[in-house]
């Protein structure tokens, strides 16, 4: 017979076991287990810094668990984002993360992670605690999008992303081009317009710039230069670009533990053009018989030209091929060229010197640096490093990977740095973002966040040039489109008759094209 | 039975037939999966995929036709589909001349199924241009069955969604909506609706669509450009089948129906109606054609016996089949017995043939693979990427490459892309699953072979096929199928020195080489070379044969070879008719007679089996 004593302990056991098990269910911290560590993201947004006006930095859970709760919100305070899933992708609500980082401008966030296995056990993680940037990054990312290439190009396309959300639209998808070839874009102080695109297809390789929805289209052939241009700078003030004129052989490798490809620059040289008259101009201290010379870049004074210069050197001692970094003082105005100066030695570096990118406010350069060559999205040793402009210098910076790093670009404001990295997986090219504080680091650079946070897994293009502009880019695919198929009307660029061609590389006037259409017949 | 359509006056039975017949044929006959081996229709799941197709006109069809594509793999359901398909453009063309012109067609309702046979026998016709034109048809069927002012509506409403969905053949379906309201006598309206067919193309062009004025109205009509594959014919049979409804529909309306005959001659002039339609069908099909598809698709699959015994069926090929059976003769071990039993190149390396078509670049690829050549690999592989996009079947072989390169990070981008194709979702997701255990994959058979033979050393360059065999036997002395090449390389190329300096390295393969055996044409080289030697120097060599034998039989062929050759010495073109008899398939006689051309022949001449 039950007595009112057995009752009572038979109920206050019920209550025991009731509240355990939902203590359980509900995630009761009773029952959970602390781990020392911070949860394993991909991507990696742990202790980076984060632009105030970036989309959220969607990411998968890589730690077990059929239960997941995440919590975000300032660092001690109470969560502003609460999500709980069963799945690991982690898909954050946009209008709470626009107000998560708005409030917290300049300061940390934190996100704090549980998770519970099959048998009930919650496990709960270290906090990741990341930064919020008092300096906006730029609204937009422009792209080129394109497969692993190799002697054959068929399909590509130029992209601007969003980086307040997660809109891609495109800017030119070849395919209503005729399959052209859609070579570097470049932009003028990181404004959307006008913009400068080159292109290649067929007898023609017309350089596009596009000016208030309008797209001229621009043929930069002269009796100098046959080679159609390569890589772009715009010259702060706008009116002029130097352009640089490369002969490009593709080769490759048989030792699987290297990148296939590798190009080859037999010789280049570098030419400015005005659009005010409409003239090609050079000098033979970057236009000799002796070097290439490449990957111009203008001061952000507009006083300067850098670029990259090496002896020029036959194909099969490509291995000893390095680039110094040289500049060049040039008065737009008068057209008057200074003389030659080696800002890096190859030799000081022990490396190739490519790719000079000055920040608009003239403070630092970034460039990248190989063992050799003078392509470096192919050479997994090129590395990014900063010049110091103020104090002289360089060194290595701490955000490089052991793949290739290359490709990057400033933002308006200088706080920001954009670059390709091939850190994920050895062969696709990914856009990652790095802060630049006032001291000049470097901070953990954080990959393009995407909608889907398993993205990466499975898109099998290549980011390439990345560039950062401070809106949207208007002119439609169209007016491109047509530009290059049917322009209403072609300006031919005419040569400086100061210049004297006999004097100048004579290579750079035999056309060379690495590459072809693959388009089917 | 009485509410079965009446297909052509034809009645359910014979309809049944007739569409069985074809059904029959484009499966045992056209064989869809041969038809998924030349063009292997790509389909991902999800909406990146889905939005591509989203921004052309036609698009839809083409996703649409994608997908249904993948059931070719399972050959009696692709042959459902296309029969299916071809069954619904056959009723609405029918029902739409019923109702514009009022009559019954007849046995011309078939017409279009067999001129969609036609086509579908060229393998390169895709499933898309079919949905795009039934799409078409069905609108202008549905619109004829209006009253006027429903047509109307239908017109404008329906336009925008019937042109994006069905791409050029839009223009079809405003002139039959065009023709339906000339012969209901409103002329006006008739000369409206073409005008809007012929504009809303082009207004396109200036809105929603970026792309050339060209694509606009020609996109998905297998008249433009990109898909001629530069046939004129191929042109015409499609020019017939988008001009037969409209045509035929105004030929019945304007034409009254002539007197019925008799039963008699009714049903014969049926069969001979069918019997025609047959003939063409069975006509136009190339079967040697389909004769080097199938070699191909056996070779991709490693079926190197079934390459060879389909052989004899061949009456003429091209660089690519040649380049398969030697590939088979290789893996089968008879190169250096049957070479020139089988096509074979002239003059030319017997390694890659230069990669000017993309069906080229799999092979390469594949074979590539196959000796250890591995960056190149890669190289054939992106560039067939490239060009015939992100075909399953080189992500799949991207990923065993880059699984080989130690970059199973890159392996796994590419098995994430295969999750999304249904066919090879099973065999991605089993990967990944392996991959996690093991990034090298050492528990893969065919990945631990290729381990022991890929290059590892860097030869930046270009490489002759010799210095490329060459380079792979360094790095492995043991690498059979390096070494076959080579010495068909030798071999094909007529170099017999190059095979008496190789005879030593026999003896690295005993298995393929046991005891003393010397292959039959390298025993000949051997025996070439020092006849060679012995008129030049007036003294016969010494043979270095690193203790094999030359075979009596070779040897008593030899001495046949050369009466016939002494025999007919003053007659070179009787020498050669006689020797190709007994000894066509030697290399004696192909170093004698194989001139000064390269490349392939359209017939071999040595090759007995093809006259």
């Amino acid at each position: 017979m039950m007595t009112v004593r057995s009752g009572l302990l038979l109920a206050l056991l019920s209550l025991v076991v009731v509240a355990a098990l939902t203590s359980v269910g509900a995630g009761n911290t009773s029952d959970v287990l602390t781990e020392s560590r911070t949860p394993r993201l991909d991507p990696d947004y742990t202790d980076v810094v984060i632009p105030p006006n970036m989309a959220p930095l969607n990411f998968v859970l890589q730690e077990s668990g059929v239960e997941f709760r995440i919590d975000i919100g300032a660092v001690g305070g109470e969560a502003q984002i609460e999500i709980h899933t069963d799945t690991p992708d982690i898909r954050i609500p946009i209008k709470a993360w626009r107000q998560l980082l708005s409030e917290n401008i300049g300061e940390s966030i934190e996100i704090r992670v549980r998770t519970r296995n099959e048998a009930g056990q919650w496990r709960q993680y270290q906090s990741i605690t990341n930064h919020v940037a008092r300096d906006s990054i730029d609204s937009h990312l422009v792209y080129r999008l394109l497969r692993p290439v190799y002697n054959k190009y068929v399909h590509m396309g130029i992209y601007q992303r969003d980086l307040t959300s997660f809109d891609e639209s495109p800017i030119l998808e070849n395919r209503h081009a005729e399959n052209a070839c859609l070579n570097c874009h470049t932009f003028h102080q990181n404004r959307p317009d006008p913009m400068l695109l080159e292109t290649r297809g067929g007898k023609r390789s017309p350089v596009l710039v596009a000016r208030g929805g309008e797209v001229e289209t621009i043929d930069t052939i002269t009796e100098f230069n046959h080679s159609p241009a390569t890589y772009a700078t715009w010259h702060p003030g706008g009116q002029h670009v130097c352009f640089s004129l490369n002969n490009a052989t593709l080769f490759f490798h048989t030792d699987p533990s290297v990148e296939t490809r590798e190009v080859f620059d037999a010789t280049s040289e570098l030419v400015v053009y005005s659009f005010q008259d409409n003239m090609i101009t050079t000098t033979p201290a970057i236009s000799s018989l002796d070097f290439a010379e490449t990957w111009p870049e203008w001061s952000a004074d507009g006083k300067h030209l850098y670029f990259s210069s090496t002896p020029v050197t036959p194909i099969e001692q490509h291995q000893d091929v390095r680039y110094d970094l040289m500049r060049i003082s040039y008065d737009v105005d008068s057209g008057q060229w200074g003389e030659l100066e080696t800002v890096v030695s190859a030799a000081e570096a022990g490396m190739s010197v490519l790719q000079p990118k000055v920040s608009p406010d003239g403070r630092y350069l970034v460039c990248t640096m190989a063992d050799h060559g003078n392509f470096p999205v192919f050479l997994s040793s090129s590395d990014l490093y900063v010049v110091d402009l103020q104090e002289g210098g360089f060194r290595r910076l701490e955000i490089n990977s052991d793949e290739a790093e290359s490709w990057h670009a400033w933002s308006s404001n200088s706080r920001w740095l954009v670059f390709s990295s091939k850190r994920r997986d050895g062969l696709f090219a990914r856009p990652y973002f790095t802060y630049i504080d006032e001291e000049g680091r470097f901070h953990k650079p954080i990959l393009l966040p995407q909608q889907d946070p398993a993205f990466y897994d499975s898109f099998i293009q290549t980011v390439n040039v990345p560039v950062l502009v401070d809106g949207r880019v208007e002119v439609s695919q169209r007016a491109l489109a047509r530009a290059i198929l049917s322009p209403d009307q072609v300006t031919k660029a005419v040569l400086d008759p100061a210049v004297l061609i006999d004097e100048l590389a004579a290579s750079s006037r035999s056309p060379t094209e690495p590459y072809s259409s693959g388009s089917t017949p | 039975m009485r509410f079965w359509p009446r297909l052509g006056g034809l009645g359910p039975h014979r309809a049944v037939a007739f569409f069985g017949l074809c059904y029959l044929y484009v499966w045992l006959q056209i064989r869809p999966y041969l038809i998924f081996h030349v063009q292997e229709p790509v389909f991902f799941s999800g909406w990146s995929y889905l939005n591509g197709f989203l921004q052309i006109p036609g698009g839809i069809s083409a996703y649409a036709a994608a997908y249904a594509g993948q059931s070719y793999v399972i050959d009696w359901l692709g042959a459902l589909v296309i029969t299916l398909v071809m069954a619904c453009i056959g009723l609405c063309c029918r029902g739409y001349v019923r109702r514009v012109a009022g009559r019954r067609l007849d046995l011309f309702a078939f017409a279009p199924a067999v001129i969609l046979l036609i086509l579908h026998n060229r393998y390169h016709y895709d499933l898309a241009f079919d949905l795009s034109l039934l799409t078409a048809i069905a609108a202008a069927t549905v619109s004829a069955r209006l009253d006027q002012k429903r047509r109307l509506w239908w017109f404008v409403l329906g336009s925008p969604f019937i042109y994006w969905i069905a791409g050029g053949a839009w223009l079809l379906f405003a002139l039959l909506c065009a023709i339906r309201e000339w012969l209901d006598k409103r002329p006006v309206e008739a000369v409206v609706y073409a005008a809007v067919g012929a504009i809303l193309p082009w207004l396109a062009t200036w809105t929603v669509y970026p792309g050339t004025l060209e694509n606009a109205y020609l996109h998905l009509l297998p008249i433009s450009g990109p898909y001629l594959h530069g046939s004129s014919p191929f042109m015409a049979v499609a020019l017939i089948l988008y001009l037969f409804v409209p045509v035929t529909a105004l030929l019945a309306a304007y034409i009254p129906p002539g007197k019925r005959s008799g039963r008699v001659a009714w049903n014969t002039s049926r069969v001979l109606l069918v019997g025609i339609g047959g003939w063409l069908v069975i006509a136009s099909m190339d079967s040697n054609h389909r004769t080097m598809l199938e070699i191909d698709h056996q070779a991709r699959q490693r079926n190197w016996k079934a390459v060879l015994s389909l052989v004899p069926e061949l009456s003429a090929y091209d660089v690519l089949t040649v380049y398969n059976v030697q590939l088979a003769l290789c893996h089968t071990g008879r190169m250096g017995k049957d070479l020139f039993s089988y096509p074979h190149q002239i003059n030319a390396p017997i390694f890659v043939p230069s990669p000017d078509s993309p069906a080229r670049l799999l092979a390469l690829g594949d074979n590539l693979t196959d000796i250890g050549y591995i960056n190149k690999a890669e190289h054939m592989l992106q560039e067939a990427v490239e060009i015939q996009g992100d075909r399953p079947s080189l992500l799949r072989r991207l990923v065993m490459v880059n699984v080989l390169k130690n970059r199973p990070s890159a392996a796994r981008v590419y098995l994430g892309q295969l999750l999304r194709s249904p066919l090879d979702h099973a065999w991605a997701s089993d990967y990944l699953r392996a991959l996690d255990v093991d990034p090298r994959r050492a528990d893969d058979v065919e990945i631990r072979r290729l381990r022991e033979v890929m290059l590892e050393t860097d030869y930046p360059g270009f490489f002759s096929p010799e210095d490329i065999m060459r380079q792979l036997l360094e790095r492995n002395p043991n690498n059979m199928l390096a070494f076959d090449l080579l010495m068909g390389h030798y071999l094909q190329t007529a170099q017999p020195d190059k095979i008496v300096q190789n005879i030593r390295q026999l003896s690295q393969f005993p298995k393929a080489f046991p005891g003393t055996e010397i292959p039959r044409l390298y025993e000949e080289a051997v025996m070439l070379w020092a006849t060679q030697v012995r008129l030049r120097t007036g003294a016969m060599p010494k043979l270095p044969l690193f203790g094999r034998s030359l075979s009596m039989s070779t040897q008593r062929r030899y001495s046949q070879f050369s009466q016939v050759l002494a025999l007919h010495r003053d007659d070179p073109r009787r020498a050669k008719i006689e020797l190709a008899k007994q000894h066509g398939d030697t290399f004696w006689y192909y170093y004698l007679y194989r001139g000064k051309e390269t490349g392939v022949p359209v017939v071999s001449r040595a090759t007995r089996h093809v006259q």
